[in-house]
């Protein structure tokens, strides 16, 4: 029972940030129906921000937190304005390929900014302190990344459930055309749509950071991968998807090892067997688990 | 840190333009140059790795090149180095040693450093009949049954006893855990030499977990781990993947030694681990507190000419700069399958590592030191040899 | 003179879908554009809700010319614009949908106009958090409406309302068309039915493949040969 609550913690862990990611793949492809391949990169120039917050200005986690999030939303609608929104009426493919391009400047773009070697936050970004339970251990950090991560979560559900700005939002995801006859600015939607998924990843990125502290400029093309799929398994363009997905992904990533070998299974299959279970429900509910089939309109 | 940042932009520059030509005397009439492929993890998950190669390697040529270059029927070459990236990568590994050999006629390679390019590289510098001498590969299949590569480092099957028998003497280890990565070829070899020589020993191997190449999060393994109650936990991983392993095995409540293998050698392994690496243990090739003159002298000239201590890297990619040459003298001809025999003939070579001879697959034999992480430095604690070496 | 438009020229691409076009609208009134499919009109309204931009020509409306404006800003002057299709938002609630359209405005305006809609269509008020959706075609429609009384229009420009819906229903919305008029909103109605939009409307226009072929009041028209044998299937 300690064993499996242990390992419940670590998907909860690995998952909020899978799914704190997920969300603004989902946010954009809501609103753009465009599917944001620098998304991943955004994510690491988050975390990359949190070097710069906590060593180059010294500061505490909090504002280093803050600015990586307004830097890096910043950034995400900066990307929109100057890559994107010239392609709005272009084909997909070209789109497509501009977000790869993106993803792949700001690699390199960090890459030759930092260097290759790896970083991380100072040691008193967070002094790790770990708690037992009954056998149970959980630290301050496990705490910190997934009760911040629901946190955010609400915060952006609130946002996209309750405010003029959300509705504008889910309505342009619904009927681009008719929004700005309501005296919405479709732009300034957009933008929005950028700032807080973008304000996101960064967030993801400083608390994956904290975790796993071993920073390096690719490491936002592995875990962008992850969370895109999170995201559509969950249904992309809902954000309860993008979080129920990325929860889901955790999970079995942290399942598959930790039973597997009971069933004769290495922890070499997790993959395998991770994306396995995901395309198994892509096949059940081709439009995820929220999704709901878009209509065609002409 | 800004220092180390411009050589590697040096190095990346240098690889820009493709040669690199070291300044050599003006009076050595050089009559032709000798070509050496160098290939290297400049950029990728492990790029310190690759800047200590290209340090040495620059360093080793200047060196040889300073004395007049290499001696051919009693005419000197001059020593031209041509660094590739790998990308620590093992299909690029295989791309730039196909095109150092074919399109840039280079007479040996040098590199790559880790098993996972080295093992596949090997087998194309064997199939092009081209020496390559793989400075820091400790996995037996880089060489086995091919008779065109060497390697400057000892053997897997060796480093798994060793570290072995260090956890039964100094921990009275009497079960055990493994965790490495079951994608590269040198954590997986070593995390299997060292499962079975710690089983002989009497150890009891409670956990041997594995996770894949760019994981991060190994949280689940490590509770199976914990959950097994291991004495001690061995990961043969890369100094990038240590302090998440360490980081993340403390935080699960892992109170036990964690104890590594030579991939742990990179002193960035203390920047990024911080406290939680201190007072660790790792079996490496050498250690820079007990080295003999040849190795006094190397890190005496490396750190002025750097600023840094060399790691194992350097130094190995610097034994095997030696051999090179050493063969090259030997064999004292530019045909490649001279050279190939001249480096399977040199019978006990004295390098910064220590003494070292070879056997039949291109191996060295030679003896391994146990570091400790002590006030955030690498310090010597131990050494272990193979029976009956170094001769008497 | 609230609203006029002056030798308008309109195109898609190399298409010209109107040419030239001028008409006015007065404070008060209710005028219509009638004429067939692909005659234009719709592309008039979507050119004066700024969704469009003309080639060439003035769209004045109390002053300002709003040919060149964004749509979004053109809302802000009191000029909404009821689309074909009524293109409501399914995802949103009654409610949500009628709160978006008042995105410009707040506080008790925004509740006072979000009450007055729900005054004019007692069915919106019942299906309030109901998903747009899950309405029928004439809730939709007096949705569509709904949300154009809450963008707050001097100027309500609407498009084929009756598209679609039954006779009765039709009829039901074009009398509240009339009494959303009385009480101060002036209507550009573009309708294929020219028979109920000559019923509604003070004056009218028959547009004929981009041009205006005829004007006149509403009666003058009705009566008018060309238009019997046209419109109304006389």
């Amino acid at each position: 029972m300690e064993y499996f609550i242990q390992q419940l913690l670590n998907a909860l862990q690995l998952g909020s940030l899978y799914a704190l990611i997920a969300l603004g793949y989902s946010m954009v492809y809501g609103v753009l129906l465009l599917i944001n391949f620098a998304h991943g990169d955004i994510f690491m120039v988050g975390a990359f921000l949190g070097v710069f917050g906590s060593i180059t200005l010294d500061l505490p986690f909090v504002p280093t937190l803050i600015l990586s999030m307004v830097l890096t939303g910043l950034l995400g609608v900066t990307i929109e304005r100057v890559a994107y929104k010239p392609l709005r009426q272009a084909s997909r493919l070209s789109v497509v390929i501009t977000a790869l391009g993106v993803g792949l400047l700001l690699e390199n773009g960090m890459l030759a900014l930092t260097g290759a070697n790896p970083r991380s936050y100072p040691q008193d970004f967070i002094t790790t302190t770990v708690y037992n339970f009954g056998g149970v251990s959980i630290s301050n950090v496990k705490i910190l990344i997934i009760v911040l991560a629901a946190v955010l979560f609400a915060g952006l559900y609130t946002i996209v459930q309750r405010t003029k700005w959300g509705m504008a939002m889910r309505a342009i995801s619904y009927d681009k055309f008719a929004v700005p006859l309501m005296g919405v600015s479709q732009d300034q939607i957009i933008s929005l749509t950028f700032l807080l998924g973008a304000g996101l990843a960064a967030a993801g990125g400083i608390l994956w950071g904290v975790a796993f502290p071993v920073l390096n400029p690719y490491m936002g093309m592995r875990v962008g991968w992850k969370a895109f799929i999170a995201a559509v398994v969950g249904g992309i363009g809902d954000i309860r998807g993008a979080a129920i997905g990325g929860l889901l992904l955790g999970f079995i990533e942290i399942m598959v090892p930790a039973y597997g070998a009971s069933f004769g299974i290495s922890s070499t299959w997790r993959d395998p067997i991770a994306f396995g279970l995901l395309l198994i429900i892509l096949v059940v509910r081709p439009t995820g688990l929220f999704g709901v089939a878009r209509r065609q309109k002409v | 840190m800004a220092k180390r940042f411009i050589s590697l932009a040096l190095a990346v520059v240098m690889v820009a333009l493709g040669t690199f030509t070291v300044a050599a005397q003006d009076d050595c009439d050089f009559v032709g140059e000798v070509v050496i492929g160098v290939i290297a993890p400049l950029t990728g998950d492990i790029p310190k790795v690759g800047q200590s190669t290209v340090e040495a390697a620059r360093m080793a040529v200047e060196e040889v090149n300073a004395e007049c270059g290499l001696t051919i029927d009693d005419e000197n070459y001059e020593v031209v180095i041509i660094i590739e990236d790998n990308e620590a990568k093992a299909e690029s590994s295989v791309a730039v040693a196909t095109r150092l050999i074919v399109e840039e006629d280079v007479i040996a390679i040098i590199g790559p450093q880790a098993s996972k390019q080295a093992v596949p590289t090997g087998q194309v510098a064997n199939d092009r009949e081209t020496p390559m001498i793989s400075p820091w590969s400790t996995n037996p299949a880089t060489t086995l049954d091919r008779p065109w590569v060497f390697r400057a480092a000892f053997l897997d099957p060796f480093q798994g006893p060793v570290v072995a028998g260090f956890v039964v003497s100094e921990f009275g280890a009497e079960t055990a855990a493994v965790l490495y990565d079951v994608a590269s070829d040198y954590p997986k070899g070593l995390a299997e030499n060292f499962r079975d020589a710690a089983e002989a020993a009497g150890v009891d191997v409670v956990a041997f977990e594995s996770f894949t190449t760019g994981d991060t999060d190994f949280s689940s393994q490590l509770t199976s781990i914990i959950a097994a109650n291991p004495d001690v936990l061995f990961t043969p991983q890369y100094y990038n993947e240590v302090p998440l392993i360490v980081q993340q095995a403390r935080e699960l409540g892992f109170e036990g030694p964690i104890v590594g293998s030579d991939s742990w050698g990179t002193p960035d392994l203390i920047e990024l681990c911080g406290e939680a690496c201190e007072g660790l243990f790792f079996s490496t090739h050498y250690a820079p507190d007990i080295a003999t003159e040849v190795g006094q002298t190397f890190i005496n000239a490396y750190e002025e000419r750097y600023g840094a201590k060399p790691d194992d890297v350097a130094a190995l990619t610097y034994d095997a700069f030696q051999l090179l040459f050493t063969a090259i003298e030997d064999a004292n001809s530019l045909d490649k399958a001279d050279i190939r025999d001249a480096l399977a003939n040199i019978e006990l070579f004295e390098g910064v590592t220590g003494l070292m001879s070879f056997d039949e697959q291109g191996d060295p034999i030679k003896c391994a030191v146990i570091i400790q992480i002590k006030d955030g430095a690498f310090t010597y604690y131990d050494s272990a040899c193979p029976a009956g070496f170094p001769p008497e | 003179m609230l609203f006029s438009v002056h030798d308008l020229h309109v195109s898609y691409g190399s298409i010209k879908a109107v040419h030239g076009v001028s008409f006015d609208v007065d404070e008060g009134e209710i005028v219509t554009l009638i004429g067939a499919n692909g005659a234009g009109k719709s592309t008039i309204l979507n050119t004066i809700a700024g969704l469009l931009r003309p080639d060439q020509g003035e769209i004045i409306y109390q002053g300002t010319n709003l040919a060149r404006m964004n749509a979004h800003d053109v809302v802000r002057l009191g000029v909404a614009l009821v689309p074909e299709g009524r293109r409501i938002f399914g995802n949103l609630t009654v409610y949500e949908n009628l709160r978006l359209a008042g995105f410009q405005i707040s506080g008790q305006e925004l509740e006072r106009r979000i009450e007055r809609a729900f005054e004019y269509f007692p069915r919106l008020a019942e299906r309030r958090n109901q998903l747009g959706d899950t309405l029928s075609g004439g809730e939709q429609q007096m949705l569509a409406v709904g949300r154009a009384l809450v963008t707050g229009g001097r100027l309500m420009l609407l498009d084929e309302p009756s598209m679609g819906l039954a006779p009765i229903l039709v009829q039901h919305i074009f009398e509240i068309l009339a009494e959303i008029n009385q009480r101060g909103t002036t209507i550009l109605l573009v309708e294929q039915n020219a028979h109920m939009a000559l019923k509604l409307a003070n004056r009218g226009y028959v547009l004929e493949t981009g041009s205006i072929v005829l004007s006149g009041p509403s009666a003058e028209l009705s009566a008018s040969p060309e238009v019997q044998r046209a419109y109304l299937g006389g």
